[in-house]
């Protein structure tokens, strides 16, 4: 062990022992990830864009995916049915209902969007759809809410910066929690 | 003497024991003279007969077929399932592994154990990966926990009136399970955390790669990669070969088949915390983040999908839980909730566990509204039905947590009430 990494070390101890967590000794067994591995490894989208790949669709391109691949289930315009646990995509507005709230209102962050349709849609065929037919269908289904024009678009760029109403409304009660404890 | 309830307190009960005691063994007799009838002559085959042969997994016996949960089953549209524990069937902490509740968004995947992989990348030092080998080599730790659905007791918030329901649905999405594991800190301080570190996005391996935000504070304190529940492997339905297990969070964060965890210094918002797993307050803002499961009891006999077949001794029986920490104090009513009685508290009370009360009670054929209430060592208390409305939109149906009513009528029959 060089001088630096023990004296990181002696420090990592002092935060361990400062945080009331004891350092144990470990098989420490963990492989490094090999680069080449690491690249393709997350599917993680973050608020601000990171993670987004480079790309982008249109709303009219987005209709034909979504006529093909979802309005089966979430109907043509994104009505969902939630008798059978499918959610509603899209509405006209804040909603009366508590549980009955469209993604375009409820959700705060349009990147989510892209990153559940891209792991998750469509659920019985999940991880099928090319980069471009991910960022139209996002774009389609914010066009059906309202929030893109028919002529509309989003990209790697732009999609971050999609104005959600749910910013407004959405809070974390784990930060009003954490002070607690 | 004027007796408000039909709760029978400890020095009530010696008084009242001889009483008691009659009512008992008058039932007595009947049954043994028929045993005794038909046994005194011959025995039966059980005893003339050798048994069969032990099974090498042992099953549940045959006559116990009913005890099984219940399935919201997928559909042609929706990967969405649950299974319900059968509440009114268990008694004590643990639930059998085979009876855990499961919310699956994605299915149930088969994974080979031996070629799984746990990665550990981000904001590290260096990113690492672990094979399923590698784990059951570190310091293993744990314990008994409950784990609870952020939906459980939906219906209960969801519908304005009550919904005649038995307690298997009404509030089978809870558990309680032995879980060992591996402290997630261990893994984390081998990786190396950078100071700036704050969230990690856990990733499950299941067809939707289902995702949470989870903060690092929680891994870092009591977090497990859980491996064994209640002594084996974890269940392909609990997450083998390895979950995230977080005591006392919402059951949603304790990712199973779990695949990936990316530090962080931001939540994700994935789908599952933008929208299913967050709630609608009162004044139509949402609330997400929602992670601590709050203080919560039910009483499982009596409970609605049972009848009392007519008056006199029952034993009530509960069970009560905290995601904040340990109950301190569990009450029954048999009057709606103008007197309430210390329930008796059975077993080890555990932090984040389940933890069994009883009480014994005197039925006198009237209608009654039987509730529990429990409190825990945070002086956290379980709200009424009305208070916690109060605090959410209608409809909004996570994190119900309110006093459960049963009312039982004159003959006997138990059905949900608010």
């Amino acid at each position: 062990m060089s001088s630096k990494k023990q004296m990181l070390h002696l420090i990592a101890l002092g935060l361990l022992a400062a945080s009331g967590a004891t350092a144990e000794d470990t098989p420490a067994l963990g492989q490094t990830i090999p680069t080449e591995e690491l690249a393709g490894l997350s599917t993680t989208v973050y608020p601000d864009g990171e993670g987004l790949p480079p790309g982008g669709g249109t709303v009219r391109q987005g209709k034909v995916v979504y006529e093909d691949q979802c309005s089966v289930c979430h109907g043509e315009n994104g009505e969902g049915d939630m008798s059978m646990y499918i959610p509603i995509l899209a509405g006209n507005g804040k909603p009366d209902h508590g549980f009955h709230w469209s993604t375009g209102y409820s959700w705060p962050y349009a990147t989510s969007i892209f990153e559940y349709v891209r792991t998750a849609m469509p659920p019985f065929n999940p991880k099928e759809l090319s980069t471009a037919e991910i960022y139209a269908v996002t774009a389609y289904i914010l066009h059906m809410n309202g929030f893109l024009p028919e002529d509309g678009e989003v990209s790697q760029s732009t999609l971050p910066k999609v104005k959600m109403p749910a910013q407004d409304y959405f809070s974390s009660k784990w930060e009003k929690e954490e002070s607690q404890h | 003497m004027t007796k408000t309830t039909g709760f029978v307190g400890r020095r009530d009960f010696l008084r009242a024991g001889a009483t008691f005691l009659t009512a008992s063994s008058a039932a007595l007799p009947a049954a043994l003279a028929a045993t005794r009838a038909s046994a005194a002559p011959e025995f039966p085959d059980n005893m003339l007969y050798p048994g069969v042969e032990d099974e090498a997994y042992g099953r549940p016996s045959p006559h116990e077929a009913e005890v099984a949960r219940k399935i919201f089953p997928q559909n042609e549209k929706s990967t969405l399932t649950a299974s319900f524990t059968p509440l009114h069937n268990q008694k004590g902490i643990i639930t059998p592994s085979g009876l855990h509740f499961g919310a699956h968004h994605s299915g149930v995947p088969d994974i080979d154990p031996e070629t799984h992989e746990l990665f550990i990348h981000g904001m590290t030092d260096r990113p690492l990966k672990f094979t399923t080998r590698d784990l059951m080599r570190y310091p293993l730790s744990g314990g008994i926990n409950f784990l609870e659905c952020g939906g459980n007791s939906a219906p209960q918030g969801y519908y304005p009136e009550a919904q005649p329901m038995p307690l298997q649905y009404l509030h089978g999405l809870v558990s309680g399970s032995e879980w060992i594991g591996v402290p997630v800190k261990l893994l984390l301080q081998e990786a190396g955390l950078n100071p700036k570190a704050k969230w990690v996005i856990a990733e499950g391996a299941d067809a939707g790669s289902l995702a949470r935000s989870i903060p690092l504070q929680k891994l870092m304190d009591d977090a497990i990669i859980a491996l064994y529940q209640n002594g084996e492997r974890l269940r392909p339905a609990q997450g083998y070969p390895m979950r995230l297990f977080l005591p006392g969070w919402e059951g949603n964060t304790s990712i199973k088949w779990l695949r990936r965890l990316e530090v962080t210094d931001r939540p994700a918002y994935t789908r599952e915390e933008s929208r299913h797993y967050s709630e609608t307050l009162a004044d139509g803002s949402i609330e997400g983040f929602s992670m601590y499961m709050g203080v919560k009891s039910v009483i499982t006999h009596p409970s609605a999908g049972q009848v009392l077949p007519e008056k006199g001794y029952y034993q009530v029986n509960g069970l009560a839980w905290s995601g904040f920490g340990k109950i301190s104090r569990i009450e029954v009513s048999d009057d709606g909730g103008k007197n309430w009685i210390p329930a008796d508290i059975e077993g080890p009370v555990l932090s984040k566990s389940l933890t069994r009360f009883t009480l014994p009670w005197r039925w006198d054929g009237n209608p009654v509204r039987l509730q529990s209430r429990a409190f825990d060592e945070w002086d956290n208390v379980q709200p009424t039905h009305e208070t916690w409305k109060s605090r959410y939109f209608e409809g909004s149906r996570n994190h119900y947590n309110a006093i459960q009513t049963w009312f039982i009528d004159a003959q006997g029959a138990i059905s949900n009430v608010f």
